[in-house]
């Protein structure tokens, strides 16, 4: 079984282990796949596979933190927007950040923008809203 | 003061300033100047004006008026004098003239008629000589014919020989006289009659016999011939005495009009050198005067006062013009004006004065130039020179007026100066502004990361592993949690302060009414328990931005609620006054625990607290926040209240028609 995987884009390591638990609790099919800076991110999603490497499988959804060291959260959104590969893959925008104009990460095409900490039945309802298929109905989705 | 006006001996000039004449003949410009710097090449008055110094200054400030009317009729009054006096010299002069020639001439009439009447007297003398000759002769014929003695003859031929000269000298002094002529041919003919009645006696008597022929008719001839003789001269005697008084006549009348004429002419002439005298004395008088004002106009001058003739030198300065430059009015008479000026500005300067000669046709200008002075002991200093034409009867001058702008100068430089540094403490203030609003956003912003963690994990503690921890220990996590949701909350408040003090202003009309209504529901509906009465005036606008306006409604209509939180019926009001000034003042009131009006000042400092915080919940950022906005709109605000009594808050804001941004 093709269990989905979620791209977790977050440089603070508690924050992340936090939001694992979330999921390991509430959502068990889902892996959560870490990158903890933008370039990393950008390198797991759009890099060219080094030599013997496979193309890494997209996940089925990005959580993207926006301030992040080395390339910005926005920045790391442009870039994927402006990749074929990703121009379409659902991205969710996480921030602490009550000042970033929600505006500016719509407009660079994210798909949502959630506050942290992770509210889980908000962010239910928020993938639901975006189209991604929700985990009521399991058999629907699976592989990409 | 001593009087410094050396070389203004006789001048005649229209003093503009002084609104006077001054008549005087000559500026001393002849004076040789003492050496006190030698004159250079450029001190000519008529440098090239292409010649473009380069340690000059760029561009002089130059300003220009032209000359009144008032100037031009001072020179026509000064002409109109002139030609008055002329005139009354040329009238003065022909009368003398006309005067001195009546008396010539009478003289020489006098002259005339005093010769004429010598004549006429030498006729009247010749004519009784005559007649005394023709007795004397007529009295021998007759002796001598009668006596035939000698003596009787000889008296006849001594008085026969004078009658022919003296008929000769009587027919030349009537030479002129046709008149007289005439009678005098009459007279020569009687006589020539006469004459040869007696010689015809003689001749009778030396035949002697006269006594015998003829003798009584001799004699009755002789008589007759003698009879008309004599009638014959005294007619002539008659007509030459009365020629005589009539000439005489005509000598005392014009003896008479000479001396007349001499008289008046005197008299013209005193009344002339009187004239002249009092005009001259007026005249010096007056000079005295002007030179007296003009020294006084010069002395009485806040500036240094220098007049510069054509040849760019100078003819007069003030005593100030030794206080501020050091040479004295005796120095400087004669020097050229550049030395007052440092070498770099010499060209420019005489430049101005050369344009004043150079334009003599065209309208009068005043000029304000901008230099540095240089003083006797080589200090140099800035000065602002004013230089105006002065109409003179020798040509323009230019009078010069001096100041020192030092003081001026350094305190521009100083005004300068200071707005620089304001400007730069402005732009520092700025910029620390700026600083401190990114330090205290990425502060907070920052702290957030790590306080979710210890809320996260000390909810993972309390979720995962409770089953391995006493209720104690539950307890205390559960304030770590506590804690870091008010902290969490600090947080958010210190940046919506930030972000009131960053977001930018739009000023709009806004109900006020709504807004408390909105925020009323909102706090209702979360505490439905609670029995607070409204009372929300109607009508409550003000240009303001919305949303700012609903963080100030918010923070106070919050407080209300809070500080009224435990009284069973609370009352929360929101209305608006006039002030005086006609500022409409909005109140937000409640009847709630109120504060100690002696912490009021407090009230408005970010984290500055009234109240603990087990008493009732806060921040301490709220009314921090609502006072930065109402003072970015430009308004006030303050507040009242007593313990236990409740309190009011008030703000203005700033007039409606005023614009947004702060």
């Amino acid at each position: 079984m093709n269990k989905p995987t979620f791209l977790l884009v977050e440089d603070d390591p508690q924050a992340a282990i936090l939001l694992k638990r979330i999921f390991k609790k509430k959502a068990r099919d889902i892996t959560i796949t870490v990158a903890s800076d933008g370039a990393e991110a950008l390198q797991y999603l759009t890099g060219t596979p080094t030599a013997g490497q496979q193309l890494q499988e997209l996940p089925a959804l990005v959580l993207l933190d926006l301030d992040l060291p080395k390339v910005h959260g926005l920045e790391v959104l442009r870039r994927l927007r402006a990749h074929p590969r990703t121009a379409t893959l659902p991205v969710i925008i996480l921030t602490s950040d009550r000042e970033i104009d929600a505006a500016t990460g719509y407009t660079l095409g994210a798909n949502s923008f959630m506050r942290k900490p992770l509210d889980f039945d908000e962010f239910l309802r928020t993938i639901v809203k975006i189209g991604l298929v929700t985990f009521a109905k399991p058999a629907a989705r699976s592989d990409n | 003061m001593e009087y410094a006006l050396l070389s203004l001996p006789k001048a005649g000039c229209v003093l503009n300033q002084t609104e006077e004449v001054l008549n005087r003949d000559v500026f001393i410009e002849d004076a040789e100047p003492k050496v006190l710097a030698a004159p250079r090449p450029e001190d000519s008055l008529l440098p090239a004006a292409t010649n473009n110094g380069t340690t000059g200054p760029s561009t002089p400030v130059t300003e220009t008026q032209t000359v009144t009317p008032r100037q031009k009729r001072r020179t026509r009054t000064c002409w109109q004098r002139l030609l008055l006096t002329a005139l009354v010299f040329v009238g003065s002069l022909y009368g003398l003239i006309t005067i001195g020639r009546t008396a010539f001439d009478n003289f020489i009439h006098e002259q005339e008629a005093h010769a004429a009447v010598g004549r006429t007297q030498q006729v009247l003398v010749t004519l009784q000589s005559l007649a005394s000759s023709l007795h004397a002769a007529e009295s021998g014929a007759r002796g001598f014919a009668i006596s035939g003695q000698q003596s009787h003859l000889d008296q006849y031929y001594g008085a026969t020989k004078m009658i022919q000269p003296q008929l000769d000298e009587l027919h030349g002094v009537l030479q002129d006289d046709s008149a007289a002529l005439k009678q005098f041919g009459s007279l020569e003919a009687l006589i020539t009659a006469n004459l040869a009645v007696l010689k015809e006696m003689v001749d009778l008597g030396n035949k002697n016999v006269f006594r015998a022929v003829g003798q009584r008719a001799l004699a009755d001839r002789g008589y007759g011939t003698m009879q008309n003789t004599s009638a014959a001269l005294q007619a002539m005697e008659q007509s030459a005495r009365a020629r005589l008084a009539g000439q005489s006549n005509v000598a005392l009348q014009h003896a008479h009009t000479a001396r007349v004429a001499l008289l008046e002419g005197g008299a013209l002439a005193c009344a002339v050198l009187l004239l002249c005298s009092i005009s001259v004395y007026w005249l010096l008088i007056e000079n005295g005067q002007m030179e007296e004002k003009l020294n006084g106009f010069l002395e009485s001058s806040p500036d240094a006062i220098v007049i510069v003739n054509k040849e760019g030198k100078i003819v007069v300065s003030n005593s100030y013009t030794e206080r501020l430059l050091g040479y004295t009015p005796q120095e400087l008479a004669g020097q050229t004006v550049a030395i007052l000026v440092p070498e770099r500005y010499r060209k420019v300067c005489l430049q101005q004065y050369a344009v004043y000669f150079a334009n003599r046709g065209d309208p009068m200008t005043t000029t304000s130039l901008e230099l540095s002075a240089i003083h006797k002991d080589g200090r140099e200093f800035p000065i602002d020179i004013c230089m105006k034409p002065l109409e003179t009867e020798q040509g323009i001058l230019v009078t010069s007026a001096l100041r020192d702008i030092s003081q001026r100068k350094q305190t521009e430089q100083k005004v300068t100066r200071l707005n620089e540094q304001l400007e730069q403490r402005a732009a520092e203030l700025e910029a620390a502004n700026k600083e401190l609003e990114a330090f205290s956003y990425s502060v907070s912003h920052d702290l957030r990361s790590p306080l979710h963690s210890i809320d996260g994990f000390s909810q993972v503690l309390l979720e995962d592993y409770a089953d391995r921890l006493d209720a104690e220990g539950q307890e205390h996590l559960k304030h770590v949690r506590s804690s870091c949701q008010q902290m969490e909350e600090i947080i958010n408040a210190l940046l919506a302060l930030s972000k009131m003090m960053r977001t930018e202003m739009f000023r709009q009309k806004v109900d006020l009414s709504v807004l408390a209504r909105q925020i009323a529901d909102e706090l209702k509906a979360k505490a439905p328990d609670r029995a607070v009465d409204f009372v929300i005036a109607n009508d409550l606008t003000a240009n303001a931005d919305a949303q700012l306006l609903r963080v100030v409604l918010e923070n106070l209509l919050n407080n209300a609620w809070k500080f009224t939180s435990k009284k069973p019926r609370a009352r929360i009001e929101v209305g608006s006054l006039l002030q005086s000034n006609g500022d409409q003042v909005f109140y937000v009131r409640d009847d709630g625990a109120g504060f100690d009006m002696e912490h009021a000042q407090k009230l408005f400092s970010p984290f500055k607290r009234l109240h603990k915080t087990s008493d009732f919940q806060g921040t301490g950022i709220g009314l921090a926040t609502v006072q930065r906005v109402i003072a970015r709109h430009g308004g006030k605000i303050w507040a009242s209240a007593a313990i236990d009594h409740g309190a009011t808050f008030c703000f203005t804001l700033a007039a409606a028609n005023k614009d947004g941004t702060t």
